[in-house]
Parts: structure tokens; sequence; C-alpha cells
């Protein structure tokens, strides 16, 4: 099981197997009345939160491993708040101490190298193996990085913590009269809203925060048009005076230069150069979901009664990487990880999965340092199609105009979120 | 090497001894489920008790605490031991006879044998007797292919549990990472004839484990320090230590110290063998998000917990006959059975922080 010595098999290799020979006739029965393991690899929004909800509901009955490479996890949501100075890293990040103490979780801060799907395996880049009796995946996203993108060099900030800052000391850095470029990856990709209102958090802070009044703010849409929340951010990008180009695929970044060549609808190719440039990469389904060839295109088919593979039973997939049409965000997130928590612990007892489950998802966006504006909607289950759908005739998704009590409200919703994921 | 003799095992001892059980706690409501159902003590201890030669007795639990104690020579050959384990952990017990005499001692890993189940992993949350258990004294009698007085397999001891006392057989033990029943401190992983407990250098690389980079768990019981209550395994929880990793700089001035695990929590457990069939408690899910857990609310958003059901459907209804606000759009995409069996699911719940289920939402 590790590279390391073990007792066992130098007893084994002596032919003395400690309860093979003592018990000859009940090897079999303590297998049987073994506690069923349950691996869940990432600890984001989906991962935390079905790793805690598997011990709420399924508590001594089942042993709970967290995999996670990072002991220290940033939230993506609210983190453009720290692009303006409003929060800080610090303020975004959480740790697994929770679901080590209160749930009793097993946590493990390595990196996933393989899973071995036959043996039932996930090894860990230290060597151990750890068998399953069910895996849940929730590796978030992997980017599609253009040609001559360094992420160093040009942030995308799409994933929390480092990237933030890197981003954060680039717009700090800016004086009056220089250009911030951005680019909005082409959907599906993680948090609709997020890029839209990042340039607004940006455009306002240049302008209203900073003082300077010949800054320019250019997003470059690989969209045919605003994906959510049209009307808001199109008038907030108005007030702003923010350059918005549709139909701009991303052909080349030179990061050394800051510089992205773009084409728009088939056109030739353009070139912007800016003093701070954010580049968000097209997105797919994390490593992990392609190294155990659990994809199909770029996301993971799966079941949404249950979030196991189309392609592998016993293997579960929430957060980003399922590929459902359900949004790309970490309340949804939250949101799926119950019904699969429900759907593994069922499994587990031989009971058929919800029938109909529900998940919804919202949403607050920050406009300015004082106004944010929310999106929202809930799913429904549709058995003759086998996918969820809107709630039909409930007017989904529902938005709502930018407002200062909205963005009181942000954080009442992230405080309760971020509790419901990692407290 | 000692090949001599076959690692014994105890068996049809039955001494288990009912005392005085921890049961209730809080809550109460995750109890009415079955026998094997195992309530929350929070923050209360359980204490085994038994007899054992001369003897050290050591637990180390997962979350982190390490305790000890020595047996008490009554002058018997049954010297009675009482240790004091954290309640609803797993635990694993070690026992060393001979335990000031390095050449003589014998360390033996304890495993139980109950109900079919056979693991040295025990969860406590009631007081228990082990009755006497007969460790080995000579060295001479034991398999021990390194040298390093530690029983190469576990002592496996039959017993019959109390309620409120489990064995659990796990696939993946932090605390014994190789599953072979030997606590991860007692293995010899560089197999230079001293236990990794006791060795400065685990894997020979001659660099001393504390220097060694990335050195996340310095007591090497298995526990990340960010999750070890008791960092240094010296048997002081790290909320009562003033130097948490042991290297001499107190924690205050020490950079790698961390406050996160100084608090104490509780656990929640309701059994997966009894998990239930509730679309209610599903669907109240739904609403943690904005809501927070068990719709207990960390913000100055509303709780739903403490309100009946019949208060929450009323309050769904009146969102779902206006047109602005995010509840309002939210209150659009439920049937009203589907706010009826969340209601009631909220209605049914106690004042503890378990989801645990009663009889009323149960619709399978």
């Amino acid at each position: 099981m590790k590279t390391q010595l073990s007792r066992r098999s130098l007893l084994q290799g002596l032919g003395l197997g400690a309860i093979a020979t003592v018990f000859p006739g009940m090897a079999g029965a303590i297998t049987n009345s073994s506690l069923p393991h349950v691996i869940v690899v990432g600890g984001g929004f989906a991962g935390a939160t079905v790793a805690k909800y598997l011990k709420r509901w399924g508590g001594l009955g089942v042993q709970v491993t967290l995999i996670e490479p990072n002991r220290t996890y940033v939230s993506p949501i609210l983190s453009n708040l720290v692009l303006n100075h409003q929060k800080s890293v610090a303020n975004l990040s959480f740790n697994y101490v929770n679901h080590s103490q209160k749930y009793g979780i097993n946590i493990v801060n390595e990196l996933v190298d393989s899973i071995d799907k036959n043996s039932k395996e996930v090894l860990l880049s230290d060597g151990t193996a750890i068998t399953y009796d069910r895996l849940v995946l929730a590796p978030g996203i992997d980017f599609d990085a253009v040609t001559g993108h360094d992420f160093i060099k040009v942030p995308h900030a799409w994933k929390a913590g480092e990237q933030t800052e890197l981003l954060k000391a680039q717009i700090d850095a800016m004086v009056d009269g220089d250009d911030f470029v951005m680019t909005v990856p082409a959907a599906p990709y993680r948090c609709p809203p997020g890029p839209y209102e990042r340039a607004c958090v940006v455009a306002d802070y240049l302008k209203n925060t900073k003082g300077y009044t010949n800054c320019t703010v250019t997003v470059l849409d690989a969209n045919p048009s605003i994906t959510v929340e049209a009307t808001t951010f199109g008038n907030a990008f108005t007030n702003y005076g923010v350059t918005y180009v549709p139909n701009a695929v991303i052909q080349s970044v030179d990061s050394g230069a800051k510089s992205v060549t773009y084409r728009v609808s088939g056109g030739g190719d353009q070139t912007l150069t800016a003093a701070t440039l954010n580049v968000i990469p097209n997105q797919k389904a994390g490593k992990i979901i392609f190294d155990a060839g659990l994809n199909s295109g770029n996301w993971a088919p799966i079941n949404p009664l249950t979030y196991e593979s189309t392609l592998q039973t016993g293997i579960h997939i929430i957060g980003d990487s399922q590929g459902t049409g359900l949004p790309k965000a970490g309340h949804i997130a939250n949101s799926e990880a119950k019904v699969c928590a429900d759907a593994v612990l069922r499994s587990l007892k031989g009971l058929a999965p919800d029938p109909a489950p529900k998940t919804n998802s919202a949403c607050y966006s920050p406009i300015s340092s004082t106004t944010a504006t929310w999106l929202t909607a809930v799913y429904e289950y549709n058995a003759s199609t086998g996918s969820m759908q809107l709630v039909q005739g409930a007017g989904y998704p529902a938005a709502s105009e930018p407002s200062t009590a909205n963005y009181r409200d942000m954080f009442n919703w992230s405080g309760n979120l971020f509790a419901e994921t990692f407290a | 090497m000692k090949l001599n003799k076959t690692p014994f095992i105890l068996s049809g001892i039955s001494m288990a001894i009912l005392l005085a059980s921890c049961g209730g706690g809080g809550g109460g409501d995750s109890d009415t489920v079955s026998t094997s159902t195992v309530t929350t003590t929070a923050t209360a201890d359980s204490i085994v008790t038994g007899t054992v030669p001369g003897t050290l007795i050591e637990a180390f639990c997962a979350n982190g605490i390490y305790r000890h104690v020595s047996s008490t020579n009554n002058g018997t050959s049954e010297h009675p031991f009482s240790i004091s384990l954290p309640s609803g952990v797993d635990c694993r017990l070690v026992m060393t006879t001979n335990e000031n005499d390095i050449n003589n001692r014998v360390i033996t890993a304890i495993q139980i044998n109950a109900g079919g189940i056979t693991s040295g992993l025990v969860n406590l949350n009631a007081n228990f007797n082990m009755g006497n258990i007969p460790l080995e004294l000579d060295r001479n009698n034991i398999i021990d292919a390194n040298n390093d007085g530690v029983m190469d397999s576990p002592l496996t001891v039959s017993l019959t549990l109390p309620s409120g006392v489990v064995v659990r057989q796990s696939s993946y033990d932090l605390l014994d990472k190789d599953g072979d029943g030997i606590p991860n401190l007692y293995e010899d992983d560089d197999n230079d004839g001293r236990h990794n407990h006791e060795d400065e250098d685990d894997d020979n690389d001659g660099i001393p484990d504390r220097d060694e980079l990335n050195n996340y768990d310095h007591d090497g019981d298995g526990i990340d320090d960010l999750y070890d209550r008791d960092d240094d395994n010296d048997g002081l929880e790290d909320d009562r230590d003033s130097d948490d990793d042991n290297d001499g700089v107190r924690d205050e001035d020490d950079d790698d110290h961390h406050e996160y695990n100084e608090t104490h929590a509780s656990t929640i457990y309701t059994p997966v063998a009894d998990y239930r069939v509730s679309s209610g408690r599903l669907l109240a899910s739904q609403c943690a998000q904005c809501h927070g857990t068990k719709g207990v609310s960390v913000t100055s958003w509303d709780s739903l917990a403490g309100e009946s059901a019949s208060e929450l459907i009323e309050e769904v209804d009146e969102y779902k006959n206006r047109t602005a606000g995010i509840m309002s759009a939210q209150a659009h995409g439920y049937s009203a059975a589907e706010i009826q069996a969340l209601s009631l699911w909220f209605g049914n719940q106690s004042g503890s922080d378990s989801d645990s289920e009663s009889e009323s939402d149960n619709d399978d």
C-alpha cells in the first residue's frame, strides 16, 4: 500500500499474515462488516460540502477521506473585491479543521497521481494507494490556454489566491492613462457573471477610487453577447465607459509585452496592448477527469439524480467539472454536493436515489465598491430528457438591478454559504 | 529474528462490564433509530479500564489527541489501569510491558474482536472495561523481525462491547496508514531497529525528522499538525500547551504556530446503517446555502431553525405572492408539496446540530 516498509508485508513475506492465520474462516466476515469508504478528491465548494454532508448524514457508518493538495482554500467568490481593496485574500481563506475535528473526516493534503478504476484505488503523489467504495471527484476547472499565455505575467485570477494577488499588484501599479484589457472565455466557464463583474469592479476602482479619468477598460468577449444579466452589465459598461467587444476569439498572447491578439467574427488579427492584461482562458474539467477517462468532450457526463459518471459506476463528479447544463459556480456546487451525498449514502444502503432532486443557484455580483446585483434560479429534474432544467414557468433566471441593499446582502449570502461549506 | 512462537490471540474473554453510560447528551433524537446509534457527547471523555501486567498504556486518536497512563501496582499480577479517551473519536491502544527496560520491553498494539469485526480502532461514547489483558512479558516469546520490541502483529482481544462502544474496521486510517494494525508511530520505516516513535530520523536520510522540509506532522502520528489537537504528543492538548510543537520556541514567538485547531468541537454522528430516505431533508438542505447549515444562519439573514412548519409554509407562500427579491424568486421554484416537505423537516428538528430524523418525515 505504501512505499515504506510495512510490518504486514514483512509478515506476509514470511507466510504469517496475522488475521488470516488465526481466524481462517473469518476473513470474509471482517471484510463485509468493514465501513464503506468514500474518498472525495478536491476541497472546493463542491468537495468540501459533499464530505461534510456524507458525515452529517452518514455519521459513524461511513468513513470519508478528503484529498486536497492545498492546506488553505481561497474562495473565488468575492475575490474580485480583493482587486478593489474591499477584501483581502486572508478574508477569503478557509481550511479543513472543521472537517477534521467536527465531522471526523480524514484530511489528506496530497495531490492525486492517478485513479485505478478496476482496483478502486486512488494513488497519491507520495506513493500511497487508498481504496474506496465510492469516489467523488470535485477537481474544479482546468484551463485551455492559448499560445504564449504565461499565467504569472498575465494572470487569469480565475482560481483565487496567488493569482488574485498577481492581478491586484498589476492594477495597483496602474497610473492615470493606463489601459486595462480583459477577456471573457467561451461558455461554459466557471461563474457566468464573474468576468463582467470584474470589469465593473476594476472600472469603478480606477475611475472612482483612484480618480483616474484617462484609463480605459476593454472587455474582449468570446461569446456573441453578455452571457448573463445582460441589461445590468450592459448599463454598467455604458456608465463606466467600458469598451465591450463581442465575438472576440483570442488567438495568442505575448505575455512579456502584455498584448493579446484576437479576431472578431472570423475577421483579421487585431492586437491590444495593456498595462494590465487579464486573460481568462477557455475552460474544461479538471485534469483528473481526463486522466481517468471520465470526460466526454470537455466535461464529465453524469446522471443528475446521483452525479454518478455515466462512463464508470462508483465514481461521482460534482461541481465545475460535471457536464450537465447546470452553471459552474460555488453556490450550485454546494447544492449539487448535497444531492450527491444523499445519493451515495442511499446507494451504500442499496436504496434508489431521490427521483426528483432540486438544485438552486444564486450569485451576488459587486458592480462597484458600494453596489451589487444578484442572479438566481432553481433547477428541476426532467425525467424524459434525463437532465436538469430551469423550473418551468417560474421566470428563471431572475436578476436584480444593482443596489446598496444588495451589496450588504452579498455578505449575508456569502457568509452563510462559506459556513455551510467549511464550518 | 525470532520466529519460534506464534502470536497469541485471546478468545472467549467477554468481560465487558457496562459501566455508567454517557448516553444521551443533548439532541437526543438521533438515538431513537437503533442500538448501533451513537449520540454525541461533545467534549466529554470516556474511560477505558482493565487490568494488565505492569504496563504503560498509550492511546492515539484520530483528532491527534495522545494519552498515556501507567497501570497501578496492586501487588498482584493484574494491575488495574484507567485511561480517559475523547468520546466519539476513533482511538488506537498500544500497551508496553517492561516499559522501563529498553532491551526487554514488549510493545503490543491492541485489536478488539467484537461482533465479527476485528479492528484496532475503538470509538467510545460510554465507559468500557476491557477485563484482563494478558500481555506478553517475555521478549523471547514475540515475533519481532527488526527487534525493536514491537510485536509485528497486534494482539487481538475478543470482547462483548457495551452499548455506546463500537469497533470500526476501516479501509484507510491516518493513524495506521498501511493498515497492518500497528500505529504509524510504532512502525520502523527505515528498518533500523528503532521504531518511529523513538527514531529521530524515521527515514534514515540524515536529516532529523523535525528538520525535514515540509514536515507538517511533528509528532509523526499521521495527523497533520493543522488538524492535530496535540501536535507534539506530549499529552497536553494544544489549547493548553504553550509550545505546541515542543521545539522550545513558545507558540507566540513560533513562526509555524497556528491557532486554528485550538478550540474544542463537538462530533455529530448518525450511522449510515440507519440512513433514512427523506425527501424533506434533501430539499431542506437546499435552503442552507443562504440560511445556514440546518437553517442556522451565521449572518443577519433569517434562521429557519426554530420556526414551526406552519410558520415556514406561510412565509414562503407570502414570498410566492411577491415579484421582487431573491427569496421571492426562489419561492417560485418549489411546489406546494415540496415546501410542505422541507418545512416539516425544519419544524421537526431539535436544537442539536445533527441532522437527525424523526418518524414523521420518513417516507420510505
